[in-house]
């Protein structure tokens, strides 16, 4: 059996606003294994970019740890990302886990070289000497099939696309056991989108490492991912294997979410949910899909639903399942 | 070229951006040799799509008057939209044409309330006599894209959600009954699960209202979901134009292949790995065909000249080498 | 999810920014002692001769008497009220033209914005200060304070309009103001309704601003002998103190009691000024 990397347990990471806490990830359970590329999917608001920051132990206020516990498990030991000490941090970023941000957000610095950046964030554990680091760099950057000059120029003389690579080759040039990627292709052209996406794909696969990947967009996760997490304001609505969650999924939610996307060559009449989502500052009692959901009962108003296993490795939180996986009744059209 | 029956004709439109000091500075062909028309008797939607880069947006800008083309014509029925002066003709405009922004958001002052540019649009554009005139003509627009008078008179932007305010941004658009709307990736700001409401939004006001649209994209799936014929375009070329059944399922111009390989669908995953270069190319300074540098299949002419638009029997217009000359006539 | 959260409407006062509150209320006290307590002076500041010369500070003379037999104190009210008219005027007239200007530029683009911005530029790379020496050196020492304000204006409208044009260039591209043509709202009213809000909080910030820099343009042209030499304002109180040898002959409040004065108007004045655009900036996000 493949070794668990990551454990998620009651994590509760809320916002703090004058109006009170925006419960922006709320008791949320789940664990990561060696070898998987796992998508975090669902809409803007719904908590996948908070999840994914907190992973990385990147908790900065309003952000807040409320309770629960994000372990990161590195040879035996427990580390809790929630509640970290920095130094702790520092000793397994890069190392054992680390981030690949979102394309638009520019983060390599605008006026050092490439090479200087990348040998500052690779260094820090790595107690070797510059020119044998460098040679290495640059090995690495070939099998990635990156030429090794653009080592020598500044950010701004690369494309979006090319600088994006970089921060790839950056983030797993120490070979560390999780990669995470933030919207890792958002506002590039599809064309680079696939290439970077095989790349990081790639890379896991070399690695045999985990790969986190959040999205907004469905067809990301139906190309690259292996496992989805559909998350829906704050709280995890499904998870399963990419092809189950496309061809059988069994929250409303994301059966109307996969309903919703338009495909090239089928020009049937497709309707998106009505209704949007919630207020995290007061989120509807019980299920918090109940207002839009359109196979809505009594007790999804007055209980939340506890996740349940349908099928192996195929968990739904929705009262329309037993806890034994039956369904009490067929799913409202 | 007869031009009578056009709602929208472009004649051969370019916009030539000036980057850098008035000596040392470049030119950059935004928008290059554009030309396009929408007939006038039966409603369609065409979709564009591009890239970042392609232009797309920019020709949007300039059928807004937003800004002005370097060369060629923008004619709406019949009439150069760059010598409308007047006040009256440039009422008469925005009574054909109306704009969707991406952003609803920016589209919006947010110190204003909603309710005051459906007012606005009620007086000036509709000509409202009175207030009970414009309630009734508001009360309609809203109802036809699913939200009531009393939800949304009154309110600030920040009370919306995003895919509520642009329904109604879309309704303030419709309040003319224009001919045209222009909608400039509507959607991308907007959450997937209300994403088709809104798109669906476009095929009822095509049946029911009449009403053409260019919907400037950059989303092959959803252009594909709603448009009758879809022009992609390429650094400021439409290089490949026809029926967005033909083009999207049996694509002619290289780059438009590749396009199809690379977007994420849900239907069919990757096969083959594609390639991306490492070198960066400076596509917009060829003076042969902008895609060759990437083209799998580039010949030596590709790199020397420009690519003629060659028409083809199924009613499509490529800008490739591959079709010149072979069973297609030339224009 | 930024917008959804924010709901219930935060009401920041201005009254919570320390910064706009401590320079503000230093300022209320410059207004007060320029402008209503410098009007109950027993003596006219400017003359020679009033007061008994050379007395340090005391009951009768808060701030001690100069060696011409002025009253320091009184002639430092004065002096406050002649230095802030010199950095209103100032302000008014290069603001006014500022916006006039960048707006102008901003809106109409092509020959008329390049003219005008050829011109700005102009006055903003050449140096102001020998330019101004020159101006004050046509006056020989007698201009009045509008006069002098007037000269200082004259630098002191290009930077503005540099700045407002930017602002008008990235406003006419916003999508809001595309939307009020669109539903038939009238060119002016755009102006008016649509771009003006958004550029009058700047204007503020920058006002302040303006008189900070023209109350120091004054009082370097003072301190060369060339303001209004016979009027009461701050650089003139330097001016004849420095003639004096005040700070050698151990006269130390004639000097320091415009000095300080000076400096402390220009800490609250860059406070209000800060505090002012810092509240602006919150609000508008």
């Amino acid at each position: 059996m493949a070794e668990k990397l990551l454990e998620i347990n009651h994590a509760q990471i809320y916002y703090a606003t004058l109006a009170g806490y925006v419960k922006a990830v709320d008791n949320v359970n789940f664990d990561i294994n060696e070898g998987e590329i796992v998508g975090l999917a669902g809409e803007s608001g719904c908590g996948k970019s908070t999840l994914i920051k907190s992973i990385y132990g990147f908790i900065k206020y309003p952000m807040k740890a409320i309770s629960g516990e994000i372990n990161l498990l590195t040879n035996g030991n427990k580390l809790n990302m929630l509640f970290v000490e920095k130094e702790e941090l520092r000793k397994v970023r890069w190392k054992y886990i680390s981030y690949v941000p979102q394309a638009s957000l520019h983060v390599l610095n605008p006026v050092t070289r490439i090479k200087k950046q990348f040998l500052e964030s690779v260094k820090r554990e790595h107690n070797v000497k510059e020119k044998e680091a460098m040679d290495e760099v640059k090995e690495y950057l070939k099998s990635l099939g990156l030429p090794p000059d653009v080592l020598d120029s500044f950010p701004h003389q690369l494309s979006g696309g090319m600088q994006q690579r970089v921060i790839i080759a950056m983030a797993t040039f120490l070979k560390p056991r999780i990669v995470l990627a933030d919207e890792p292709t958002t506002a590039l052209d599809v064309v680079v989108q696939r290439g970077i996406l095989q790349m990081l794909r790639d890379i896991q696969k070399e690695l045999k490492n985990s790969l986190i990947i959040v999205s907004h967009d469905m067809g990301v996760h139906y190309q690259i991912t292996h496992k989805i997490v559909i998350m829906y304001a704050g709280k995890i609505a499904e998870i399963g294997p990419t092809d189950e969650i496309f061809n059988n999924p069994y929250h409303p939610y994301t059966r109307l979410l996969i309903n919703s996307l338009p495909r090239i060559g089928d020009r049937e009449q497709r309707s998106g949910i009505e209704g949007s989502p919630p207020n995290l500052l007061n989120p509807p009692e019980g299920c918090r899909f109940n207002p839009r959901c359109p196979s809505k009962m009594k007790i999804c108003e007055e209980k939340i639903p506890e996740m349940v296993e349908i099928s192996k490795g195929h968990f739904v939180a929705c009262h329309l399942f037993q806890k034994n996986g039956k369904r009490v009744k067929e799913d409202a059209e | 070229m007869q031009s009578s029956g056009k709602l929208l004709e472009l004649k051969n439109v370019s916009k030539i951006f000036k980057i850098g000091g008035l000596i040392l500075g470049t030119e950059l062909r935004a928008v290059d040799n554009v030309s396009l028309s929408i007939d006038s008797e039966k409603p369609v939607i065409v979709s564009i799509v591009g890239e970042s880069g392609s232009g797309k947006t920019t020709l949007a800008r300039m059928i807004l008057r937003l800004i002005e083309p370097s060369e060629g014509q923008i004619l709406l029925n019949n009439r150069d939209i760059t010598q409308l002066k007047k006040a009256d003709e440039l009422l008469e405009y925005r009574k054909i044409v109306q704009p969707i922004f991406q952003n609803p958001f920016a589209a919006f002052n947010n110190l204003r309330r909603v309710s005051s540019y459906l007012y606005d649009t009620a007086y000036s554009i509709c000509g409202a006599k009175s207030k009970e005139e414009a309630n009734k003509m508001i009360a309609e627009v809203l109802e036809a894209v699913g939200l009531s008078f009393e939800k949304v008179v009154g309110r600030y932007p920040k009370q919306f959600s995003g895919g509520e305010l642009q329904r109604v941004s879309v309704a303030r658009a419709l309040m003319p009954r224009p001919k045209l709307l222009i909608a400039d990736e509507p959607v991308s700001m907007v959450d997937a699960s209300i994403r088709m409401n809104i798109m669906n939004l476009f095929k009822t006001l095509k049946d029911d209202y009449n009403v053409s649209c260019l919907y400037i994209t950059h989303d092959l799936s959803t252009a594909y979901y709603v448009s009758d014929f879809i022009a992609i375009m390429f650094r400021g070329n439409i290089i490949e134009y026809g029926p967005s059944d033909l083009v999207l399922t049996q694509p002619l111009h290289p780059y438009t292949e590749l396009l199809m390989s690379s977007i994420p669908r849900v239907d069919k995953k990757w096969q083959e790995d594609i390639k991306l270069s490492g070198i960066e190319v400076k596509e917009y300074e060829s003076t042969g065909c902008k895609f060759a540098l990437r083209c799998p299949y580039t010949k030596d002419i590709c790199k020397k000249s420009r690519p003629k638009v060659i028409k083809t029997n199924d009613g499509r217009e490529v800008m490739c080498f591959k079709y010149e000359g072979k069973k297609y006539e030339e224009e | 999810m930024k917008s959804k959260s924010k709901k219930k409407k935060i009401v920041v006062s201005i009254w919570d920014n320390k910064r706009f509150v401590v320079g503000f209320t230093l300022l209320m006290v410059f207004i007060v002692l320029g402008f209503i307590i410098s009007n109950f002076s027993p003596y006219d500041p400017r003359s020679w001769g009033t007061v008994p010369e050379e007395l340090p500070p005391s009951l009768k003379h808060p701030l001690g008497t100069t060696s011409l037999g002025r009253d320091v104190f009184w002639f430092l009210a004065e002096g406050i009220k002649n230095s802030l008219m010199i950095g209103l005027v100032a302000a008014i007239v290069g603001g006014a033209v500022g916006v006039t200007v960048g707006i102008t530029a901003g809106f109409s683009g092509g020959v008329i914005d390049r003219i005008l911005m050829a011109i700005t530029d102009t006055f903003i790379a050449v140096p102001s200060l020998p330019i101004l020496i020159l101006l004050a050196f046509l006056f020989k020492g007698r201009a009045s304070i509008m006069v002098l304000g007037l000269i200082i204006s004259i630098f002191s409208w290009a930077w503005p309009a540099r700045q407002v044009r930017a602002m008008a260039l990235s406003l006419r591209e916003r999508d809001y103001i595309s939307m009020a043509f669109f539903s038939g709202e009238k060119p002016y009213k755009i102006l008016f309704f649509e771009i003006f809000p958004h550029v009058i909080p700047w204007t503020i910030a920058n006002f302040i601003n303006a008189i900070l820099v023209a109350i120091g343009q004054e009082a370097t042209l003072a301190v060369l002998g060339l303001s209004a030499l016979e009027e009461a304002t701050l650089g003139t109180g330097i001016y004849w103190a420095m003639q004096y040898q005040a700070i050698f002959r151990g006269l130390w409040w004639w000097i320091a009691s415009p000095v300080v004065a000076m400096i402390i108007l220009f800490v609250s004045l860059f406070l209000t000024s800060k505090g002012l655009q810092e509240h602006l900036a919150s609000r508008r996000s």
